[in-house]
């Protein structure tokens, strides 16, 4: 069974024979932004090897400082690999992407066509908000049964709200107001964040808004680190696809990012990012000697990243009950499924439209 | 827009005969990810099965509707005037015959025959189960095959896919299942 793999260590990861092989170092890795004039490596070898089949893994996720060659570059490729790069403060910074697999020529003709007709868009952009905003009215459910008092009223006027904001949805006619729409359901969402995490998380975390670059505290920045896991995981599904990730219809497509990985994770992140959040903080499992503040940001350490990426590998492999296939699939396939969905709906958009993933549990 | 006149293979005609749909899909290049073991399996089979005979014969030729037809027989047995087809289980049953019927049917359109002039026939191979099967193309079979490449030709040009199956007996099976129902 292939699994993502995820490396913590800095070293060397080389090819050797059909295996893949980490020659570790044992120096710290050193912040990106530290003056370096060479790029070298932070630290020499200290001889310890881990090789690990390569018929195991599914992608690679670099969190430490890793030397790569080219042949490594190739041998990625032909097994298909997609790895994923992150600087010294966890933020994600490069995906190395194997040579495209799946091609449909006619596939992409349509995901452009899509994208053209500001109808048809604007369709597909609803439909991602639509679902994400289910999902997040089923997380707030799943905790108001726990609330009592003002907190129980707090979260009935915000479903009211929300209400409000699915009922605005269909007479949205172009993406900026759809975008305004989302930030705010967002907004309602995010302010019951301190009930559902209880007086006393809530006093470890404070939380008064969103805020990105840089996460200005804990749990903004768990909240991003969360994030671009989940915007990796749906990109690596997205490329086992013929779908372009580059062409997207609620974020603006190809700057920068594989935007249609954004739009996907939409409708994921409450499911996967944020009820983690929630899990991993009221349980003490993370508490706040696992981050750190740099640069006027606020970031995991190492060892909070890897609670939260075993934490996120776990949850990912979760099975649930399929509706209509009569059969158990895991969290990370109903991902995939997503990205066949859409595939049926640029296909057939009037036989066969796109339904945003429902949390049905 | 569409491609209208694809080049039409035995497997296209094998999931076509199963379902439309799939021949639809996978003429859009949609193909399933390769990730299964039976995948894997079914490839090793193909490389290790039958070393020793001629292999991955490529041959084509022009339907009577015009349309381009192209095949690539599994294995050989030229001195026999056989051409086998290798085959993991017997699943897929009727769409393997036909696949094979279709091969048989591009040696007939060129021309090809035996030393003795009579007609090549086929056999499908399963070697895990240890079994073999005959398969023969007669006159029914030929008008068959012409009427099922008309159809895939024209529903290639279709815009939108063929329903799903109503029967999920063969989506269960199937590789596209996911794509169809996930
Ligand atoms: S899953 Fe069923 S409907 Fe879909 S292509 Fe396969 S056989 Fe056809």
């Amino acid at each position: 069974m292939k699994r993502p793999h995820y490396l913590f260590s800095s070293g060397r990861l080389r090819r050797q024979h059909n295996t893949l092989c980490l020659e570790r170092t044992t120096g710290e890795r050193l912040p990106d932004d530290a003056p370096d004039d060479e790029g070298l490596p932070s630290a020499e070898a200290d001889g310890a090897r881990s090789p690990f089949p390569v018929e195991a893994v599914d992608s690679l996720y670099l969190f430490g400082e890793i030397d790569i060659n080219s042949k490594l570059v190739t041998f990625l490729g032909q097994q298909g690999i997609p790895t994923f790069f992150y600087d010294y403060y966890g933020n994600y910074t490069a995906t190395l992407f194997p040579r495209e697999g799946q091609l449909s020529g006619r596939l992409r003709v349509d995901q452009a066509r899509h994208y053209l007709s500001a109808k048809r868009r604007l369709v597909l952009a609803r439909a991602f908000v639509e679902a994400a905003l289910f999902n997040i009215e089923r997380v707030i459910k799943y905790y108001q049964p726990r609330l009592a008092g003002e907190k129980q009223a707090a979260v009935q006027a915000t479903l009211l709200e929300l209400k409000k904001d699915r009922d605005a949805l269909p007479l949205t006619v172009d993406i900026p107001t759809l975008m305004a729409v989302e930030g705010r359901i967002r907004d309602r969402y995010y302010r019951l964040w301190p009930h559902f995490l209880g007086p006393e998380v809530a006093a470890r975390f404070p939380f008064n808004k969103r805020e990105r670059r840089p996460p200005s505290n804990e749990l903004n920045a768990l909240i991003s680190f969360g994030n671009s896991l989940c915007y990796s995981t749906v990109l690596r599904q997205i490329y086992r696809t013929a779908l372009d990730p580059t062409i997207a219809y609620l974020h603006e497509p190809g700057d920068r990012r594989f935007s249609l990985a954004l739009d996907l994770a939409e409708v994921f992140k409450p499911l996967l990012v944020d009820r983690m959040i929630f899990r991993l903080l009221k349980t003490g499992e993370l508490n706040p000697r696992h981050f750190e503040k740099y640069l006027g940001g606020c970031y995991l350490t190492e060892a909070g990243r890897k609670i939260v990426v075993s934490h996120w590998d776990e949850r990912l492999s979760q099975t649930v009950q399929h509706r209509t296939m009569n059969k158990k699939v895991s969290y990370e396939r109903l991902i995939r499924h997503e990205c066949y969905k859409l595939v049926r709906h640029l296909c057939d958009p009037v036989g066969d439209p796109y339904q945003g993933f429902h949390m049905w549990w | 827009m569409t491609t209208l006149n694809p080049r039409i293979g035995g497997m296209l005609v094998g999931y076509y005969r199963l379902c439309p749909r799939k021949a639809w899909l996978s003429m859009r290049g949609l193909w399933m990810e390769q990730e299964s073991d039976a995948v894997a399996l079914g490839r090793l089979l193909d490389d290790h099965s039958y070393s020793r005979d001629e292999k991955h014969l490529s041959i084509d030729a022009e339907a009577p509707d015009g349309t381009e037809l192209v095949g690539k027989i599994d294995r050989t047995n030229l001195k026999n005037g056989v051409l086998h087809e290798t085959k993991k289980g017997r699943a897929c049953e009727d769409s393997h015959r036909w696949q094979l019927r279709f091969y048989l049917w591009l040696l007939y359109l060129n021309g090809v025959t035996r030393f003795n002039g009579q007609p090549f026939t086929g056999q499908i191979d399963y070697p895990l189960l240890r079994r073999t099967e005959p398969v023969t193309l007669d006159a029914e079979h030929i008008t068959e095959l012409a009427t099922t490449v008309s159809a895939i030709r024209s529903i290639a040009a279709q815009e939108t896919p063929p329903p799903r199956l109503t029967k999920r007996v063969f989506c269960t099976k199937c590789a596209f299942e996911e794509l169809c129902y996930g």
